[in-house]
């Protein structure tokens, strides 16, 4: 069975088939990383989150039930909620430590590679100051590409709800953001 | 009914620029208005700016070795690579040659040396090496004049 459904690796799991678990891992790994990468804002966090959620999942993989839904919905609700309690645990960082970590996990390089951390780091300093659901719907909008349909579902809320978190998220990172936006579309304009 | 500039601004802030991710009843408005004049464009610009910055900025490669690590502690073994495959007795026909050969080469020695043309000839050699150890440069030098001499290279071999 070269590409078994994420249900039925979970089957597996339960019977402690670590290549199942392997399999499950290398599907969904980088789209909790994204999670985390958005939710909490470095690297490392990311990195941390990714192997505390699947550390979990093996652990504990009666946790899921698959009557209850597909399993990508509810990885990232734990994924979602793994972050919400990290970022209840911990203070703010602030703008500096942000850069300096971006600038770590890019490494060293030209100017230009300096200016991308830079905004990089603004851009995930503005993130950063959206409220949590603002913040978990716009990352499985963008990030992960779900629909608002699936990320009601994932934030076990309406897809109304998630309409309004992501109008909100969006007009106030424009507002955050609208001189790079602005550098952005100058940019562009000037290259046409 | 047409959607106004301010309604198209509100659906931009809730299904990003990309116009497949708008509900189809939408869609086709959406793309009137921006056909129709440069203030919607403006906004359709931005939109895709601001998509632009969140994808520019989304999440670095992760560690190396993560899911490696992630494995370990679960306690899970990773496959390690696995050995240069080879047959299990691929040198087994060259030993049995080399062995023969050895053997072979042991027999033809000892019926050579006990009964053959060459009997006595280890004497001689050994005696010869004997003698040769206690020689001076002048013993030396004849011994391997002589040695180069025709007629005794064909006895000894």
């Amino acid at each position: 069975m070269p590409h078994p459904p994420d249900e039925d690796l979970m089957e597996a799991i339960a019977q402690a088939d670590g290549k199942a678990f392997a399999m499950l891992l290398e599907r969904h790994v980088e789209k909790v990383r994204a999670i985390g990468w958005r939710m909490l804002g470095a690297r490392a966090d990311a990195d941390d989150l990714a192997q505390d959620v699947f550390l979990r999942i093996w652990k504990n993989p009666a946790a899921y039930d698959r009557k209850k839904g597909r399993f990508s919905t509810w990885l990232y609700r734990v994924a979602a909620n793994a972050c919400i309690d990290r970022l209840r645990r911990r203070a703010p960082e602030p703008l500096d430590e942000r850069m300096a970590e971006t600038l770590a996990a890019h490494g060293p390089g030209p100017e230009r590679a300096l200016m991308e951390t830079e905004q990089s780091a603004r851009v995930r300093a503005a993130i950063a100051q959206l409220p949590r659901r603002q913040k978990l719907a716009l990352v499985l909008s963008h990030d992960l590409g779900h629909t608002n349909i699936e990320i009601a579902r994932i934030m076990d809320t309406s897809v109304e709800a998630v309409e309004s978190l992501l109008g909100r998220a969006r007009r106030k990172l424009k507002g955050l953001l609208s001189e790079q936006m602005r550098a952005l579309v100058n940019n562009e304009g000037a290259g046409k | 009914m047409s959607m106004t500039e301010q309604e198209f601004a509100k659906l931009l802030d809730i299904h990003g620029s990309d116009a497949a991710n708008w509900p189809d009843e939408v869609r086709a408005e959406m793309h009137r208005l921006c056909f129709q004049g440069a203030p919607a464009q403006e906004l359709l610009e931005h939109a895709r700016a601001f998509d632009a910055l969140m994808s520019a900025t989304s999440a670095p490669p992760a560690r190396a070795g993560l899911q490696a690590d992630i494995l370990a502690a679960a306690g899970i073994a990773t496959s390690a690579p696995p050995p240069v495959a080879r047959p299990a007795n691929d040198n087994a026909p060259r030993r049995w040659l080399v062995g023969g050969m050895l053997a072979a080469s042991l027999a033809l020695g000892i019926w050579l040396g006990g009964f053959g043309p060459l009997a006595g000839l280890g004497d001689t050699i050994l005696g010869a090496s004997v003698r040769t150890a206690s020689l001076d440069d002048d013993g030396l030098a004849e011994i391997l004049d002589l040695a180069s001499e025709p007629e005794g290279q064909g006895d000894i071999l």
